[in-house]
């Protein structure tokens, strides 16, 4: 409904971030072409042995690692009161950091199998909402 | 003669949290709650809007055939005046950049007017499968005490429709459309308003429409087509009941779609998600119908003959997967306040 | 023979919400301060470096040039340096490396913040974390940290308590500094602590940095220029690790994640063999505490204390004076404030300050050997320094 600006007073500012799309919407990242590394966020070139990576798509299935609750949300974040959120452990191996929706910091807990939901992250500068990668535990 | 098509698969996403229709009449003191047959309406996540719920369906389907061609979101609570939802749902499900995408609105029957289409499409021939999105989240533009806020929730349904191993194959469509303004939202106003209760209440509208449209589909099959179950526009929990009655229907086959009474008006979902519980545990060769509501005014009947049953999971998941809160959690999390949009709290 | 860098002049600007003062006021304070306890005309400087980290605050870049006009330094070299919080001794390291080389004999390093004219401290720091996939799904500093926090204690077994000792420390020194935000203030209590509410759970309100105004400033000159009261520096170096959370997660060979500050282990490490010493031998330390848990990671980093133990030693009052190793006896980012870019000038200031022996009642008994360290970002730049009295 209304719209949700950054706090910093800023002039509108282009939309950039849908670069970062195929990530945030369906989390690709990359796979070595030559050891098969996984990485995500995807690698421009692999940590490992240093071959091209090639687009791969993850499957949303992870571990919850270690947790945390946020109760100071940034601006465009004030929908919720507190949200948990986690490191995550994909079952392809790389970890991310990831909000945990539809359930609270109580109900969670380390080693938890959780699954990737797609829900809005802040705008970016331009007053675009960003759409993302969130996760729940897995149904 | 055109090719035979259907549904292949339908999933559907609703969202957590669920608000009761009788704590909004505690508040507003509105005493209507009991006529709605609404128990609970669901309430929107901050983070969620019509794009993120359909994509949450899109992706219940699985990975999606490359043969897929096109999108249509039928919507009309789209986050966005011009910038296409069926687009964005496009890049989400992997099925970007080569795809038609279209977002399709007519206020509740946005829907079926997309599920329409898109079996016009693939009959035409112009892509073997299709995705279709029947989305709202009415929540955010219903008016704080209006009867609606009662019932307003959201919900998206996402189909696969296509020509070949179909669950439900097309039968027939018969449809209506005039203006008649018994509801509408106005450019800059957040809110979705009536026509007026005499309007409301004369039937000119939704009966009249839907009768036509329901008459229009029985004099394409012939006379003495029969249903085995019906799946009706559900904007309160007692719609579909009332809906049997005036088209004469028997109510014993509206029933089985029953979603309202537990997760509200879902908008351009409704029927779709009642048509995936009605295509659940059916005989092959049975007939379910669909029969729509858009306000503006327009109604869609169609008929399905059942090749294969579907799993409705996917709405019982979404049904059990509730979590209450009350009233002003319920405004804090669909964001009805204007406020500022810096920090409500922070660290420092 | 090599040339050394010593510290010979010391200035700084009180830290906290100094509403009535403009950034240009705090590094002028700052900067005039340290000329004056340097005790040299200002025309010997031939040039410096200014750490800031959110300039947006005062809509002005470029501050080398412009804080040189303010301190009538005109004529030199002198540029901006950002390394987020590590900015300020990434200038120093910069700063030193000028003497060194022999371009000057004479450098100033600054740096200055004005947190106040933020709207929200944690936003306008929000281009410091990754950008990509962290800041942009709403988690800030306190979050990314609070992470490290619930990773430390799940993998060391450290209680909540254990982590939170570190404001006490910090409380108890900044309570005798006067250019602290927390100056003349109570001791803390564990409940005070505790109670104070999430700001991100496991962190409490009561155990993050306070992000405010400040300016500090060091003048460098070849240890061989004979000043009184100069302190040497030994060793400065700094490393760099994955500045995303999910990055840190098999980036190391030893199984170090983000329980860990591993680019504070790199960095001390070449900072102790420069200056010919170890752990063991570090009388005081400075450490990066934005948030409790990050002074005892940097700790560990730093070998001060086995990994996993800092939390627990800190609890026990070995960073109390007269323990094993006195920590933040200035106050810390939590006692004496964060003025981002100013901090890790601040903390050389402090480590300076202490082994010259006029750190009045905080004064730690015969230090001889400070490490002062800062970070920037998620553990992705740790520079530390090491510093020598006579
Ligand atoms: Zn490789």
């Amino acid at each position: 409904m209304t719209q949700m600006t950054t706090a910093r007073p800023v002039v509108a500012g282009p939309a950039r971030a849908w670069r970062t799309r195929a990530a945030r919407y369906a989390l690709t990242g990359s796979r070595c072409r030559q050891c098969h590394a996984y990485a995500f966020p995807p690698a421009r070139r692999c940590a490992q042995c240093d071959g091209a990576p090639e687009p791969h798509v993850f499957s949303g299935q992870g571990r919850i690692v270690c947790l945390a609750e946020d109760h100071s949300p940034l601006a465009g974040h004030g929908g919720r009161s507190r949200r948990p959120f986690a490191m995550i452990a994909l079952k392809e191996g790389p970890v991310l950091m990831a909000e945990i929706v539809d359930a609270e910091y109580e109900e969670l807990s380390p080693d938890q199998d959780v699954e990737m939901v797609i829900r809005k992250w802040r705008p970016e500068q331009s007053g675009l909402p960003l759409y993302g990668f969130k996760f729940r535990v897995a149904s | 003669m055109s090719r035979p098509a259907g549904i292949i698969d339908m999933c559907f996403a609703a969202p957590a949290g669920r608000l009761a229709t009788k704590d909004v009449e505690a508040i507003w003191q509105s005493a209507s709650a009991a006529r709605t047959g609404v128990r609970e309406r669901t309430v929107l996540d901050a983070d969620a809007d019509v794009i993120t719920l359909a994509a949450e369906a899109g992706r219940g389907l699985g990975l999606l055939p490359g043969t897929v061609g096109a999108v249509f979101f039928g919507t009309q609570t789209s986050p966005y005046l011009s910038r296409s939802a069926a687009a964005i749902l496009a890049d989400m499900l992997g099925l970007a950049p080569e795809i038609f995408a279209t977002d399709v609105q007519f206020s509740t029957k946005s829907g079926t007017a997309a599920l329409a289409q898109a079996i016009a499409w693939v009959k035409a021939g112009l892509s073997d499968r299709a995705l279709v999105i029947g989305a709202d989240a009415l929540c955010l533009h219903a008016a704080p005490g209006d009867p609606l806020e009662m019932t307003a929730g959201a919900g998206a349904v996402c189909a696969l429709v296509g020509t070949g191993n179909v669950a439900a194959r097309f039968e027939a469509l018969g449809s209506t459309a005039s203006d008649l303004a018994d509801g509408f939202r106005l450019q800059g106003d957040d809110y979705l308003r009536t026509g007026g209760a005499g309007l409301a209440g004369s039937g000119l509208g939704d009966m009249r429409h839907m009768g036509g449209a329901w008459t229009a589909l029985g004099d394409r099959l012939g006379g003495d087509a029969r249903f085995d179950a019906i799946a009706v526009q559900q904007p309160d929990g007692r719609a579909a009941e009332r809906v049997a009655k005036a088209l004469k229907i028997d109510p014993a086959l509206v029933s089985g779609g029953a979603v309202a009474p537990l997760l509200g008006d879902l908008g351009s979902a409704s029927p779709l998600a009642a048509l995936l519980l009605s295509l659940e545990g059916r005989q092959v060769g049975e007939r379910v119908g669909l029969l729509s509501y858009g306000a503006g005014a327009g109604s869609d009947a169609m008929s399905f003959i059942v090749e294969r049953p579907l799993d409705a999971g996917s709405v019982r998941r979404a049904i059990a997967r509730r979590r209450l809160m009350d009233y002003a959690t319920a405004v804090r999390r669909e964001g009805r306040y204007r406020m500022h949009q810096h920090p409500l709290g922070v660290f420092e | 023979m090599a040339i050394e860098a010593s510290i010979i002049g010391v200035g700084m600007a009180r830290h906290g919400y100094r509403a009535d003062q403009g950034w240009r006021d705090l590094i002028f304070e700052a900067g005039s301060r340290a000329i004056a306890d340097a005790g040299i005309d200002r025309a010997a400087i031939e040039g410096g470096l200014v750490s800031v980290t959110c300039p947006e605050a005062f809509e002005q870049q470029n501050l080398g040039p412009l804080a040189a006009e303010e301190l009538g330094l005109t004529g030199g070299s002198y540029a901006q340096v950002v390394g987020a919080c590590a900015g300020g001794t990434m200038a120093f390291l910069h700063g030193v490396d000028m003497i060194r080389s022999g371009r000057s004999a004479y450098v100033i390093v600054m740096g200055v913040e004005k947190m106040s004219d933020v709207y929200s401290v944690s936003d306008a720091l929000l281009s410091y974390p990754d950008q990509d996939f962290e800041a942009p799904a709403g988690f800030d500093y306190v979050d990314t940290m609070a992470l490290m926090h619930a990773r430390y204690m799940q993998k060391y077994a450290a209680t909540a308590e254990q982590v939170a000792a570190f404001v006490r420390q910090d409380r108890w020194y900044a309570a005798r500094n006067a250019n602290a935000i927390d100056y003349r203030r109570p001791a803390l209590s564990m409940d005070d602590i505790m109670g104070s509410g999430w700001a991100s759970r496991p962190i409490t309100r009561a155990e993050c940095a306070r992000g405010c105004d400040g300016a500090s400033a060091l003048v460098l000159a070849r240890a061989d220029a004979g000043h009184r009261r100069a302190i040497r520096v030994a060793g400065v170096a700094a490393a760099t690790g994955p500045n995303a959370m999910g990055a840190k997660f098999g980036a190391w060979l030893g199984g170090e994640d983000i329980a860990e500050a591993v680019p504070t282990a790199l960095a001390a490490e070449r900072a102790y063999r420069a200056a010919g010493i170890d752990a063991a031998d570090v009388d005081l330390a400075q450490v990066h505490d934005c948030f409790s848990v990050m002074g005892a990671l940097h700790l560990e980093g730093l070998g001060i204390f086995p990994r996993g133990e800092a939390a627990r030693a800190v609890a026990a009052g070995e960073t109390a004076p007269g323990g094993h190793c006195p920590t933040n006896t200035d106050g810390g980012r939590i006692g004496l404030g964060h003025p981002t870019g100013a901090t890790g000038i601040s903390i050389l200031c402090e480590t300076a300050t202490q082994l010259r022996g006029e750190a009045g009642e905080r004064q730690i008994a015969d230090a001889r050997i400070g490490v002062a360290q800062s970070m920037g970002g998620n553990n992705a730049l740790s520079a530390v320094a090491v510093l020598t009295g006579s």
